[in-house]
C-alpha cells in the first residue's frame, strides 16, 4: 500500500480491465481504495462490523458493475456514491448501529498549515461551516460533501426528510448572513 | 532418488498397431522425459501411468500401488495429477469454474479450501487476469495453461503432463520450465515433449520411445554423449552420413561417422536423440 | 495537484479525530489525489485489508449456479456433487430440447396415424436411454480422462448422473404421454425402458456408456420400426402382457447383477 507511482495505469483504464473480467485490475482497485472508504465510512457509523460489511458489498458491486462507469468524474468518487448508499441500506436493515456523533474539538489551535488546507478547498467557508452547530453541519456534509438526496440523507442521520430540508434551509441562511 | 514409477514388459495393441512393445523403465523423483517420434507410443504410455488406460500386459508400479487393482487405483489417483494431450473443458465454464469441477473431482469438499487451491494454481500459471473467462474463448496457449493448472492442483506427487508446452509461446515456455522445476522438486513429473531444448534445460532423466520400445534411459549429458565424436560441419552436403540439414547460419550439420578431417563439433541433445531413433520426425523438426 | 496533506493531518484524520470543515477538506482533497488517498489508505491495518479482500475474492469467484445444481441441492445432494451432476451433457437444454423434439414427433404421430401410438410405445423408452447415454463418457463429455484419472468414483458419478437424467428426461416422456390417445394402455412403455435403461447399464462395463446407450437403443427400436413399417402386428406385441413380464425379468435381473458388483456397491456407499 504505498504511494502510487506515476507508472501505473489510471483508475478509468483499470475499471475497463475489471469491467473485462481481470480480477487482478479489482485487487488493484481494491488496494487503492479500501482503506480510504473504510475510514471515511467509519466516521458516519461507529460499527465497524458493518463498515467492514459494506466494503465487502462495494468491491464486489465495483467488480459486477464496472461497465456501468461513464468515464464521468473521478473513479474514487464513483466508488465513494456506491459505498455510502450501501451504508444507508445497510443501517436501514439494521438500525441498532449508532451513528458518529460529532465529537468535541479538542481546543486546538489551527496550524498555519490547517489554514491553507482549508484555505484550498473551502475559503471563508471553512470557517462558517466550522460554526454551525453540528446538527446543521451533518446535514451540509451529507448533501453537499457526500452527495446524497435528502431522502438519502435522512436516512444517514436517521432524521426525517422533512426535518433535513428545514436544517438544509437554516444552514444556507446562517453561512449567507456569515459570509455577507 | 526414489523410484515413483516402475514400467515392466507392457505392452499395449489398438486393432492391428502395436503401440507399446514391451516398455520398460523406472521414474523417479524430479523431472523425468519422455521423448520420442510420433507414433512413438508415448501417449498410450502416460494414459497408462495416469490410470486412464490399462496395459494388455506387463507391470506397472505407482509408488509401490499396482493400477490393476481398483482400491490401489484410487490411492494412486489421489497423488497424481494429469494433463491430457488433448484436453477438454465443459461448455460454458470460466477458466476458474473448470478448475473448481476439477477440484471437486479431486475429492476437494471445502469450497472455502477448495476456492483458496485454485486460485494458488491459476496464480502459479499467471492467469489470474482471465480467469473469469470462458475457457473456450481463450487462445490454445492460454486453455492448454488452464488444463496444466488444473494438473497441479492439490500438489500431486505425480505429475503426468502430456506434450506440456504445445501451443505455448517462447517466453510463455521459460515460465513453465520455472514452475516444472519447482513441481519436481521432492516430487516426480513425467512429461513427454517433441522439443529437445525442454528437455536439455529441465530433465534430471531422459527417457526414448520409439515404435513402442524404450531406445535409452538415462542423463541428458549420456544421450548427448552418445553422439560424440559423430556430429561435424560443413560447407556442402556431404554424402555417407545418416543425416544431415542446412543449419541457420548456412553451414550443413552432419550425424554419423565423420570422414577424417572433418570439422567436428559438440554434440547436442538433439543430436544423440536423432542419432539414437536413426530419422527425422516432421512435428521434431529442428 | 502541487499540495499535499501533511502526515500529521492524516494521521488526525484517520484516528477520528479531526472535525468539522477540516475533515470535509481532507475529504474533499482525497477524492482528487492520489498520492494523499495512499497516505490516508496507509491508516488501516493490513490485517483488516486482507481479510475484507479475501472476503471479496470468495465472493466474486463463487461459480454460478444453473437451476439444475438448484434443484439437485433442494433435493439434499451436497454442493460438490451437484456440481458434478449438473455438468452432464444431456442436461443442458440443447440436449432437452433434442429429446423433447423427439416426444413431440411421437405425440404428433400418435394423433394423425392409425399406427401413431405404436411408434409412440417404441420411442418413449428410448428417449431416457439416449438422455444416459448423453450423461458421461468418451466423447460426450469433454472432461473424460481427467475424470478418469481423479479419485472421486466413476461409477458414483454415472450413476447420479444417470438418476438425475432419467428424472429429467422421464418425467418429459410422461408428460408427453398425456397428450397421446388410447389411454391407460400408454404406460405400457415404462416397463420396457426400465429393462433397457438396466441393460445399458451393465453393458457399459464393457463398452462406454455412449456406445452402450445407442447400442441397447438400437437393438430395440430398429427392428421394430422395421416391422412397423412392414405393417406387422406390433402394437399386439408392445401391448401384450409377457412382453410387460419380459421387460420386469430382465430389469430385475440386471439390477441383481448390478448391486452385486462391488465397484458398484462402493460407489453407493457415501464416502465422506
Amino acid at each position: 500500500m504505498s504511494n502510487v507511482p506515476s507508472t501505473e495505469p489510471p483508475d478509468a483504464a483499470l475499471l475497463r480491465q475489471v469491467a473485462d473480467g481481470d480480477r487482478r485490475a479489482l485487487e488493484q482497485i481494491y488496494s487503492r481504495h479500501a482503506g480510504w472508504l473504510l475510514i471515511r465510512l467509519g466516521r458516519r457509523c461507529a460499527d465497524p462490523g458493518l463498515v467492514d460489511e459494506v466494503v465487502q458489498d462495494t468491491f464486489v458491486a465495483v467488480w459486477r458493475g464496472a461497465g456501468k462507469y461513464t468515464g464521468q468524474g473521478e473513479v474514487a468518487a464513483w466508488i465513494w456514491g456506491i459505498g455510502v448508499r450501501r451504508l444507508i441500506d445497510a443501517l436501514r436493515r439494521s438500525p441498532r448501529a449508532d451513528l458518529v456523533a460529532e465529537l468535541p474539538q479538542h481546543g486546538a489551535e489551527i496550524s498555519a498549515e490547517e489554514r491553507v488546507l482549508l484555505g484550498v478547498q473551502y475559503g471563508d467557508l471553512a470557517g462558517a461551516l466550522d460554526r454551525l452547530s453540528p446538527e446543521l453541519r451533518a446535514v451540509v456534509q451529507s448533501t453537499v460533501l457526500d452527495g446524497l438526496t435528502t431522502a438519502e440523507a435522512g436516512r444517514l442521520l436517521g432524521i426525517p426528510q422533512g426535518t433535513v430540508k428545514t436544517r438544509m434551509k437554516r444552514a444556507r441562511e446562517v453561512l449567507r448572513e456569515e459570509l455577507a | 532418488m526414489t523410484t515413483a514409477a516402475t514400467v515392466s514388459e507392457v505392452r499395449r495393441r489398438f486393432g492391428r498397431t502395436q503401440a507399446l512393445d514391451g516398455a520398460t523403465f523406472e521414474i523417479g523423483t524430479g523431472v523425468t522425459g519422455l521423448l520420442g517420434p510420433n507414433g512413438a507410443g508415448k501417449t498410450t504410455l502416460l494414459r497408462i501411468l495416469a490410470t486412464v488406460s490399462a496395459p494388455d500386459s506387463g507391470a506397472v508400479s505407482v509408488f509401490g500401488h499396482d493400477p490393476a487393482s481398483a482400491s490401489q487405483r484410487v490411492e494412486i489417483r489421489r497423488r497424481l495429477g494429469y494433463l491430457p494431450q488433448d484436453p477438454g473443458f465443459q461448455r460454458g465454464f470460466s477458466a476458474f469454474e473448470f478448475i473448481d469441477y476439477v477440484a471437486i473431482l479431486k475429492e476437494m469438499t471445502n469450497r472455502q479450501q477448495r476456492h483458496a487451491e485454485v486460485r494458488r494454481v491459476i496464480d502459479a500459471v499467471d492467469l489470474t487476469s482471465v480467469s473469469g473467462k470462458r475457457v473456450r474463448a481463450l487462445s490454445g496457449g492460454m486453455r492448454r495453461r488452464v488444463a496444466l493448472a488444473a494438473s497441479l492442483l492439490g500438489e500431486p506427487q505425480f505429475l503426468v503432463l502430456d506434450e506440456p508446452t504445445a501451443g505455448l509461446d517462447p517466453e510463455q515456455r521459460l515460465r513453465f520450465r520455472e514452475l516444472v522445476s519447482r513441481a519436481g522438486e521432492g516430487r516426480a513429473v513425467f512429461l513427454s515433449t517433441h522439443q529437445t531444448e525442454d528437455v536439455a534445460a529441465l530433465c534430471q532423466d531422459v527417457v526414448v520411445l520409439d515404435k513402442g520400445r524404450v531406445l535409452f534411459q538415462g542423463t541428458p549429458s549420456d544421450l548427448s554423449a552418445f553422439a560424440a565424436g559423430r556430429v561435424w560441419l560443413a560447407d556442402e552436403r556431404v554424402t555417407g552420413a545418416e543425416l544431415v540439414w542446412r543449419t541457420g547460419e548456412g553451414r550443413f550439420r552432419h550425424l554419423g561417422t565423420p570422414p577424417s578431417g572433418a570439422d567436428l563439433v559438440e554434440p547436442t541433445l538433439e543430436d544423440g536423440y536423432l542419432l539414437l531413433v536413426g530419422r527425422f520426425d516432421e512435428e521434431a523438426a529442428a | 495537484m502541487s499540495w499535499h496533506i501533511s502526515e500529521q493531518l492524516v494521521a488526525s484524520y484517520a484516528t477520528g479525530e479531526l472535525q468539522g470543515a477540516r475533515a470535509a477538506s481532507v475529504e474533499a482533497h482525497v477524492m482528487t489525489c492520489a498520492e494523499c488517498r495512499s497516505a490516508v489508505n496507509a491508516g488501516v491495518a493490513p490485517e483488516r485489508m486482507r481479510g475484507i479482500w479475501s472476503a471479496v475474492e470468495d465472493e466474486v469467484d463463487m461459480p454460478r449456479r444453473s437451476w439444475t445444481e438448484r434443484v439437485l441441492a433442494t433435493l439434499g445432494m451436497s454442493d460438490s456433487d451437484a456440481r458434478l451432476v449438473s455438468a452432464a451433457p444431456s442436461l443442458h437444454t440443447s440436449w432437452l430440447l433434442s429429446l423433447a423434439a423427439v416426444l413431440v414427433f411421437a405425440v404428433w404421430a400418435s394423433n394423425s396415424r392409425s399406427d401413431g401410438t405404436t411408434l409412440f410405445l417404441i420411442l418413449a423408452p428410448i428417449v431416457p436411454v439416449l438422455a444416459v447415454g448423453g450423461s458421461y463418457g468418451r466423447g460426450i463429455d469433454p472432461t473424460f480422462e481427467v475424470s478418469v484419472a481423479s479419485p472421486y468414483p466413476t461409477m458414483r458419478l454415472v450413476l447420479l448422473r444417470s438418476t438425475a437424467v432419467v428424472a429429467a428426461s422421464g418425467f418429459l416422456a410422461l408428460v408427453a404421454s398425456l397428450f397421446v390417445p388410447s389411454g391407460g394402455d400408454v404406460a405400457a412403455w415404462l416397463l420396457p425402458c426400465l429393462a433397457l435403461l438396466s441393460i445399458t447399464l451393465v453393458v457399459s462395463r464393457w463398452f462406454t456408456l455412449p456406445l452402450a446407450a445407442a447400442g441397447v437403443a438400437a437393438v430395440y427400436a430398429l427392428p421394430l420400426l422395421a416391422a412397423l413399417a412392414n405393417h406387422r402386428d406390433v402394437a399386439h406385441l408392445l401391448l401384450s402382457a409377457s412382453l410387460q413380464w419380459v421387460a420386469l425379468a430382465l430389469a430385475v435381473g440386471c439390477l441383481a447383477l448390478l448391486t452385486h458388483d462391488p465397484m458398484l456397491r462402493s460407489a453407493l456407499r457415501r464416502n465422506r
